[in-house]
């Protein structure tokens, strides 16, 4: 029993299974682990004496020590707070809050209820100002749910500190906070009874509502129009009469005030939902009254709430000699949302003056809806620069398919200025015609744009839209873009695209001239790749492979172990850089001799796993011999899965022992090819999986270079 | 005080000698002056000297009206300009002003908010400086003012415009950095007088200085130089360096990553050189967002690719280390790095020029007040997170601590009334 006294609880239900030794042995410890503890805790007087008077870098440490010694630390610390140096004075605040801080951490209720204690005698009738300033900034993060308040609550009757109370309280935020708050309103001042009212209505007091509303009745009126906007939070429309009724009584400042609390009352009913009618209504009573910034929030308001019915609203206030008024009821316009306003503004159109139909057009272009489109037309036509101006623009804001044969017009008719916004426009136009899938017009509008296109960023620009919507159509445009050398980067896509539609075409014949074309300018080895796929599939008897550069006729040795430590990859294995054709060498329990390949017809890939043998961490010999007829540089690239040596003419060039997938061109080596017979050996690494390489020959200038090879 | 030192002392200078000359340039400019734009500049100090500087040479503006708790402040401003423009102790004499279109608010951070809030109800558009406020939750109040009365609200992160910052951003989103798991942002600690250690020496408010309204919605104290001159230094006004260099960097993070509110927060700090004041001297936070993780670091020496601050990505195939000056990609060569031409510390123009953009378009500016207030947030939050040194979890729809109550009451902070939200 004297053991189950002390222990603690959570520890003692464990304890009370046990036997009767083990209780004894467990006990003694937990005793000693406790003095321990105590033995090695800093100690509280060094420490304070440090943190009092030692030199800048103890008392550092000291102050940073001395939270952890937990609550025992604050009745020295309450002292120094209290004290007249001024920086302990600070620092001891600043302990006591990170003690605070501590003990409010989730699960710690009983020690902050007991600090809360301790504090709470800052604020006693007979302490000083200093100290209660100080212990309500301190309780204001303290004070536990549930705490009594009312310590706090009795400075709310002391002018000098009820500001600081009432933000105290305010922060503390508990229902026994609110509650402090609420029964003070009554006997307060209109002044301060406004700041307990902005409190309440920011603590969202449910409970205070009745207060609040008898307020919003027999208050002054700016005490009203406080406890309107105390109210606001609840989003409850039955609060909507009482806020008229403020507004109605409104003077003075209190007018602006009242108005804005309706706002947010609207703003929260907005948010809560199910009151859309009584909103807009409402909204719309404001507008009756309202004037400057008041009615640009009224109509903000609407755009962003309104439908079809408020377009007449809204456009019939529009007031071009009210800049500021004017863009804001646009921005509304432009805000509404539904097919139904777009199309009560484009009935209201024709009726509207000069400049509000002129500032209108983009607002409707940007509705992309087909209706608005007669009014970009007719103003695009129009004999008034202005309204021509905003037509074309508003044509191609509006990504409509239709504006693509206006845009063309005017694209190759127009003055210069209506020239520059048709082309913008059939750009905008194909961008979203490509956006919705419209191909064929989105092609229409990038060929021509293409066509009559007054720079090369607006050809990339069509390029790159040709290239994503291709169509046989544009054969020619891109034929001829592929000419231009600052295109190149652009236009290997384009052509791509347009081959693949040419060939889902049947126009296989123009797809040959396309990828010839693409083969014909040099390009990087995807493009090349791709190229020479194509324009193998299409015609299976074209060797591509060496219409541009590849080598493709090649004798193989192997497989050969890489053994360990890869000491299969440092030996010379067949005597390189010496080659014999006729000599065979031990592979395993066979003997291997050369064997004539032939790449593939595409990219002239030999693969490995077939014609040496399907086997991991191995390799094997690669030769072959090709002839120019003049001597020159060139570049030796090759693309090898998984890595390479390579000697050129009998000459080490490169040692790359690596892993990784074929890559076209991975490796790149310069080197001087001779007059006559050259002759190229690689020993080829396998990892794993695939085992297979080509190799091109260009010149330094990436060209193919010319040479022959004999065939088998 | 000499003449020099206390336009030194005020921040004005060379530059503000020149206001008048410019200004009437851009009187002489093609624009005519009914489509020029008409502001109010609200805080006469180092910072609202470089906007100043900025806004003169420009020949769509005029600044009409200058204001400053601070007589001797605004005066020398009024001066500077050659009497062009009327000077005011209080802002909300600017507001009143049927004339100004819009307001530069480049106060205390404890201003911010609420001015913001004022400007938005006045009818004006407003740009306002970093950070939008001092609180969440006075955050969300300016963003749904600025809204409810339909106001365009460029907050003062111009990194936002900057092109070394549009392009790491552009380079981000090619994805050749792979999936972008991290971002860090760094700056030197929250060390010496003007932010840490400072003891105050309560006197009476200078001549001209009307300190109740200097103060504001902040609670009431006696005056004090150190308050008035370093009030970064205290958490009544501001949070240290996390809301001043942290807001700027961790804006970038925030933009790059993609997110706009973390899921937790922890964070720790410690002043191993004296006795602190608000603020730690070395803090350091991390913030977990979804698929990514941000640091906060206010350490001393703290220094990435051979920059003392900045913002940093770390990618699935490499880094990108981004401040004013220059981005650095790593590995070298994987995309194209940037080095910024000319003046680039405090520069301005671009950021002005899509406010003034905007204010004719109505579009939402580079730093519409939403992003202001996340990217405030993001460093409250950090702030916060130190003060409280446990892990934080965040509800970024509700603005909210999650099972933590006392966390809670870090979101706001009541104004002093007649002050309210």
């Amino acid at each position: 029993m004297r053991v189950k006294s002390f222990l603690p609880e959570g520890p003692g239900a464990l304890i009370r299974s046990l036997p009767g030794k083990s209780l004894v042995f467990l006990s003694a410890l937990w005793f000693i682990s406790i003095q321990g503890a105590q033995a090695t805790e800093p100690p509280l007087r060094n420490l304070l004496e440090d943190f009092k008077g030692g030199n800048p870098q103890s008392q550092a440490l000291a102050r940073q020590r001395l939270p952890s010694l937990g609550l025992r630390v604050v009745p020295d610390m309450l002292q120094l707070l209290s004290g007249k140096d001024e920086k302990l004075s600070k620092a001891a605040c600043d302990i006591i809050l990170q003690l605070i801080n501590d003990v409010s951490a989730p699960g710690r209720e009983k020690d902050r209820k007991k600090l809360a204690d301790q504090l709470v005698p800052l604020i006693a009738p007979d302490r000083s100002e200093k100290d209660k300033v100080a212990g309500l900034r301190l309780l204001e993060r303290l004070v536990p749910p549930g705490y009594d308040v009312a310590p706090i609550a009795g400075l709310l009757a002391d002018n000098n500190l009820r500001e600081k109370a009432r933000t105290a309280l305010q922060r503390i935020n508990t229902g026994e906070a609110r509650n402090a708050l609420r029964s003070a309103v009554a006997s307060a001042d209109p002044l301060f009874q406004v700041a307990l009212l902005n409190s309440l209505g920011e603590m969202k007091d449910a409970e205070g509502l009745e207060i609040i509303i008898r307020l919003a009745v027999v208050g002054t009126p700016e005490v009203q129009a406080a406890a309107i906007r105390a109210l606001s939070w609840t989003g409850d429309p039955s609060y909507l009469a009482l806020a008229r009724s403020v507004r109605q009584n409104a003077t003075g400042e209190s007018r602006f005030d009242s108005f804005d609390a309706t706002l947010r009352l609207l703003e929260a009913m907005t948010a809560r939902g199910g009151n859309w009618e009584a909103v807009v209504r409402e909204y719309g009573e404001l507008l009756k009254t309202s004037s400057g910034p008041s009615w640009q929030a009224v109509i903000s308001a609407l755009g962003q709430i309104g439908d079809e019915r408020h377009v007449d609203l809204i456009l019939g206030s529009l007031d071009p000699g009210d800049p500021q008024g004017f863009h804001i009821g646009l921005h509304a316009l432009s805000q509404l949302r539904g097919a139904a306003a777009t199309h009560r503004m484009v009935s209201l159109f024709p009726q509207a003056a000069t400049p509000t139909k002129i500032a209108l057009l983009p607002i409707l272009a940007a509705k992309n809806d087909e209706s608005t489109l007669p009014h970009l037309v007719a103003a695009a036509r129009s004999a008034d620069p202005a309204f021509r101006k905003a037509g074309l623009e508003g044509l191609g804001v509006s990504g409509q398919p239709s504006a693509i044969p206006v845009l063309e017009e005017f694209a190759r008719s127009g003055n210069d200025e209506e020239k520059k916004l048709a082309l913008r426009g059939l750009l905008t136009v194909g961008q979203a015609c490509s956006a919705h899938g419209v191909r064929n017009e989105a092609s229409r509008a990038m060929n021509t744009l293409y066509q009559l296109a007054q720079d090369d960023s607006q050809r990339r620009e069509a390029l790159k839209g040709m290239a994503s919507n291709p169509s046989p159509e544009s054969l020619d445009s891109i034929l001829a873009a592929a000419q231009v050398e600052s295109l190149r980067d652009v236009v290997f896509p384009a052509l791509q695209a347009l081959a693949g539609t040419l060939v889902a075409a049947g126009q296989g014949d123009k797809a040959m001239v396309v990828y010839k074309k693409i083969l014909e300018i040099t390009p990087g080895a995807q493009d090349l790749a791709a190229a020479a796929a194509g324009l193998q599939k299409l015609d299976p008897s074209l060797n591509v492979a060496e219409m541009v550069g590849f080598v493709t006729q090649w004798w193989v040795v192997g497989p050969f172990p890489l053994g360990e430590d890869k000491s299969g990859w440092d030996q010379a294995l067949i005597g390189e850089p010496n080659v014999d054709l006729a000599a065979t060498y031990p592979s395993g329990d066979k003997q291997a001799a050369w064997k004539r390949v032939q790449g593939s017809a595409d990219i002239g890939k030999v693969d490995l796993l077939k014609e040496v043998a399907d086997c991991q961490a191995c390799l094997c010999y690669a030769y072959t011999e090709i002839e120019v007829s003049e001597e020159a540089d060139a570049v030796l690239c090759l693309g090898v899965d998984d890595g390479e040596k390579v000697w050129f003419n009998s000459s080490l060039v490169l040692d790359n022992f690596t892993q990784g997938a074929l890559v076209l061109d991975r490796d790149k080596i310069p080197v001087h090819l001779k007059k006559g017979i050259n002759t190229l050996l690689l020993k080829v690494y396998q990892n794993a999986m695939p085992w297979e390489f080509c190799v091109r020959i260009l010149s330094p200038e990436g060209v193919p270079v010319s040479f022959t090879q004999k065939k088998p | 005080m000499k003449r020099r030192s206390f336009l030194q002392s005020i921040g004005l200078g060379a530059a503000g000698l020149a206001w008048n000359g410019m200004n009437a340039r851009a009187a002489r400019g093609s624009i005519s002056p009914n489509e020029k734009i008409t502001v109010g500049l609200i805080g006469c100090g180092g910072q609202g000297t470089a906007h100043m500087t900025h806004l003169v040479k420009r020949p769509d503006v005029e600044v009409a009206a200058v204001c400053d708790a601070f007589i001797p402040r605004y005066e020398e401003f009024v001066k500077r300009t050659g009497e062009r423009c009327t000077g005011y102790q209080d802002y909300r004499r600017i507001l009143e002003r049927k004339d100004i279109d819009a307001v530069f608010i480049v106060t205390p951070d404890h201003w911010h908010g609420l001015m913001t809030i004022h400007a938005c109800e006045a009818g004006k558009d407003v740009y306002v400086e970093k950070p939008l406020t001092t609180t969440i939750f006075e955050g969300r109040k300016v963003v749904q003012a600025a809204r409810r009365y339909g106001r365009v609200v460029q907050n003062g992160i111009q990194q936002r415009s900057m092109e070394v910052f549009k392009r790491s951003i552009d380079t981000l989103r090619s994805g050749k950095l792979g999936q972008v798991t991290h971002s860090g942002a760094w700056v030197s600690p929250n060390v010496g007088e003007h932010w840490t250690d400072v003891v105050e020496t309560p006197q009476d408010p200078p001549a001209g200085l009307d300190w109740d309204l200097w103060l504001g919605p902040a609670p009431w104290v006696p005056f004090s130089p150190q308050r008035f001159g370093k009030f970064r230094a205290f958490d009544d006004y501001a949070g240290g360096e996390m809301t001043n260099w942290g807001v700027h960097l961790m804006d970038i993070s925030l933009w790059g990553l993609g997110q706009d509110a973390p899921l937790s927060i922890q964070g720790t700090g410690v002043s191993p050189l004296s006795l602190p004041g608000d603020d730690q001297q070395m803090l350091q936070v991390v913030y977990e967002f979804p698929g990514s993780t941000l640091t906060w670091s206010q350490l001393s020496s703290e220094s990435y690719a051979g920059k003392g601050y900045g913002t940093l990505f770390r990618g699935t195939q490499g880094s990108l280390y981004v401040n004013r000056e220059s981005m650095v990609l790593e590995p070298e060569g994987l995309a194209p790095g940037y080095r910024s031409e000319g003046e680039f510390f405090i520069r301005l123009e671009e950021h002005h020029t899509n406010f003034f953009e905007c204010m004719r378009t109505r579009q939402l500016p580079a730093a519409d007040v939403e992003i202001g207030h996340r990217s405030a947030s993001v460093c409250l939050l950090g702030n916060i997170a130190v003060d409280l040194r446990r892990r934080l979890v965040w509800d970024g729809e509700n603005e909210r601590f999650v099972g933590d109550e006392q966390a809670n009451r870090y979101l706001y902070r009541p104004y002093r009334a007649p002050w309210h939200l």
